[in-house]
């Protein structure tokens, strides 16, 4: 009896292996404001915004807008959980942007192109600015079901909205 | 036979506990660096502070260079690079009366042991014949010593001065091996608040139990209270904090042990190490 519970258990997580993976669990649209700030100098902010584990490990990151690697620290939660590591993050970098309102898409694969499986998640968000401040949300996500969620920030991002799209 | 090892090992802890706290008042010493954590290709440099003060990383009292009247010392400051060999560029620590500085080049990527390169002192103390209390730096036949000294004891003191600096990723730190110093679970250049950090005092490479430890946010000098916070390792040397404010902690813990070479009535170990703790 035994051994036919742990046969069919395992029949299960084979056949829940092959079904998630080729399936990701939902998709992300992330819509980040930068706000106008009356400051001189103002630097345009490095802004990383990545996935995690309850446990806190990185799985994912979804968009790092960043310029030159020696400032990459400055992001400091992104880069003790992902940056620091031998990841390849080039899918997802790119420059970084003026004030204003900005669309992520995330298409529910990590950075391998392999999909992110359904459960809870952390969603990170970090904001950065040279000579300026810092602002970092993190934030529990279900990419089981359809969702939406607002991130306040302090001041280096405004108000910005996060959209799940389950599968 | 059993019992009264128990009995020595009982007395043991009970002489240990009253000279670690005896000598709980000695100054600080401590290293700052300019930076715990870089990121980018290129090889860096770190700068390292280095001072004896009671206002923690407020310098106050520089080392002095081995050679009388140098302007500078090559063999005060050394780093193990994330491969644990030691640092074979020079490292020039440059006198400056309150404190001595110097730049340490990270030519790998990963985490350098930066740490003072100190030999033992000997220290003696004494009662002279009025009974008042003494010390001298040296051995228990120092000339300074004044005849008729009673209650003479010679002391032994290793200090570990150190910190830890990581480039372009971080990577188990290399132990000093010799007195007391930490160790993970938690890397040392990982330490954010309201998180738990976990570490193992070593004494000489071995878990170091039942130790006192105080951690001690710095810049002591801008508030009253210096609120150290206490603990104390379990059986296998471990002990756990969770940081309340981000900043640079000082950790120190200080061990004492009756001495079985000859001339040597007690040994002394120290810690200082410095600690960098980021906002959330």
């Amino acid at each position: 009896m035994l051994k036919i519970n742990t046969f069919c258990s395992a029949i299960i997580i084979f056949t829940a292996a092959l079904f998630q993976s080729n399936t990701s669990a939902a998709e992300l649209e992330i819509e980040l404001t930068l706000p106008e700030l009356d400051v001189q100098p103002y630097h345009r902010p490095y802004v990383a915004v990545w996935l995690e584990t309850p446990q806190r490990k990185h799985v994912t990151t979804v968009a790092l807008w960043v310029e030159k690697a020696e400032w990459f620290k400055d992001l400091r939660q992104w880069w003790r959980k992902a940056g620091k590591s031998d990841a390849n993050f080039d899918g997802v970098t790119g420059a970084t942007k003026r004030p204003g309102s900005y669309t992520i898409n995330w298409n529910g694969k990590d950075l391998e192109g392999n999909p992110v499986i359904a459960g809870k998640y952390l969603l990170n968000l970090e904001v950065v600015r040279e000579e300026g401040g810092r602002d970092y949300k993190r934030m529990e996500l279900d990419l089981s079901e359809d969702g939406k969620m607002t991130i306040a920030g302090k001041k280096e991002f405004s108000e910005s909205f996060i959209t799940i799209k389950a599968k | 036979m059993k019992i009264n090892l128990l009995k020595s090992a009982l007395v043991g802890a009970l002489t240990l506990t009253a000279l670690a706290s005896s000598y709980a008042s000695a100054h600080a010493q401590w290293l700052v660096p300019s930076h715990t954590s870089l990121s980018g290709d290129k090889a860096h440099y770190v700068m390292i502070d280095a001072s004896i003060s009671n206002e923690i990383f407020s310098a106050d009292k520089a080392y002095r260079p081995k050679q009388k009247g140098a302007e500078y010392d090559d063999n005060l400051i050394m780093a193990l690079d994330p491969n644990g060999e030691l640092v074979s560029d020079r490292i020039r620590a440059y006198y400056l009366q309150r404190k001595n500085s110097a730049a340490v080049k990270l030519a790998d990527e990963g985490t350098y042991h930066i740490a003072m390169k100190r030999e033992p002192r000997i220290m003696t103390f004494y009662k002279d014949a009025q009974g008042e209390r003494g010390r001298v730096f040296g051995p228990k036949n120092s000339k300074d010593i004044p005849a008729g000294a009673k209650d003479i004891r010679t002391m032994k003191s290793f200090s570990t001065v150190d910190t830890f600096v990581s480039r372009n990723g971080t990577s188990k730190p290399a132990l000093l091996g010799s007195g007391l110093e930490i160790s993970g679970p938690t890397h040392p250049n990982d330490l954010f608040v309201g998180e738990e950090a976990r570490f193992q005092l070593l004494k000489d490479g071995k878990p170091a139990a039942n130790v006192e430890l105080a951690i001690l946010k710095g810049d002591t000098r801008y508030r009253n209270e210096r609120n150290e916070v206490k603990v104390t390792t379990d059986q296998q040397g471990f002990f756990t904090n969770t940081w309340q404010h981000p900043g640079l902690y000082l950790i120190e813990a200080s061990v004492s042990e009756d001495s079985t070479e000859k001339g040597i009535d007690t040994v002394r170990y120290a810690l200082f190490t410095t600690l960098d703790v980021a906002p959330e």
